[in-house]
């Protein structure tokens, strides 16, 4: 069963939800990913207090751009698809 | 008992195509998750739920960071629509999906771990869809999954 047993898990420390910011940054992106896409076409892009703050080629660039920016606060990041992408 | 997890949806237009007179809205069910490392959880990451991958993807810039039990010995290249092909190994990989008001139980999977970050993280049917209920209605903006509790 992929769903793991509570005997499993009951060493692990399950982590947070998320903190209210990043929830609010989350539906700010969601809202804006006309422009994001527009600015930032097939880019992973970060997004911190309701802004992107930063986006690169690859995702480890911009999560490296976005930790050095905002340290370890959670940051939301997502890929900016333009156009109609299938996998 | 199950636990409910919300889902988003993200909506836009193809500009290129809006230009020439054409709407056709781009849209996307996205889940939250988190993977499990060595020692914690990474931070939050976007997930694509899509019901035509047999099985989840996850992008290198992500699981690098993520404990795994490796599954397949070697490089295996998956196909398929799109751009080609993509290279990457089978692992298992421990995961909890999140919305703003909690998570659910730890999963464990089998994914394809991807060699590069050409493709976003995708969230396929082997033990996840093939274990969870999920809802989705784009039409009343309410997506969710409906996950048992752990056993």
């Amino acid at each position: 069963m992929p769903i793991l047993s509570a005997k499993e898990t009951e060493e692990m420390k399950l982590p947070s939800p998320g903190s209210k910011e990043y929830w609010e940054d989350s539906k700010w992106a969601y809202e804006h990913m006309n422009e994001i896409s527009e600015k930032y076409p097939n880019q992973w892009v970060v997004i911190f207090n309701k802004k992107v703050i930063g986006a690169g080629r690859s995702g480890s660039e911009a999560e490296q751009i976005a930790t050095e920016k905002v340290s370890d606060q959670e940051f939301v990041i997502l890929f900016a698809e333009k156009g109609i992408r299938v996998y | 008992m199950s636990i409910k997890i919300d889902l988003e949806f993200e909506t836009k237009l193809d500009s290129d195509l809006l230009s020439v007179g054409i709407s056709i809205r781009l849209i996307r069910l996205i889940a939250s998750l988190r993977l499990k490392t060595a020692e914690a959880w990474t931070d939050p990451y976007k997930a694509i739920i899509d019901t035509g991958s047999p099985i989840t993807l996850i992008p290198e810039h992500v699981w690098e960071k993520v404990s795994v039990k490796w599954i397949s010995p070697g490089s295996i290249q998956l196909t398929g629509l799109g751009s080609g092909g993509v290279s990457g190994k089978l692992a298992e990989v421990v995961m909890v999906f999140l919305d703003k008001k909690g998570l659910s139980p730890p999963i464990s999977l089998k994914a394809f771990l991807v060699d590069s970050d050409t493709v976003p993280l995708i969230i396929g049917f082997e033990d996840v869809l093939t274990d969870i209920k999920m809802v989705c209605d784009y039409k009343s903006k309410i997506a969710f999954f409906q996950i048992p509790s752990s056993p």
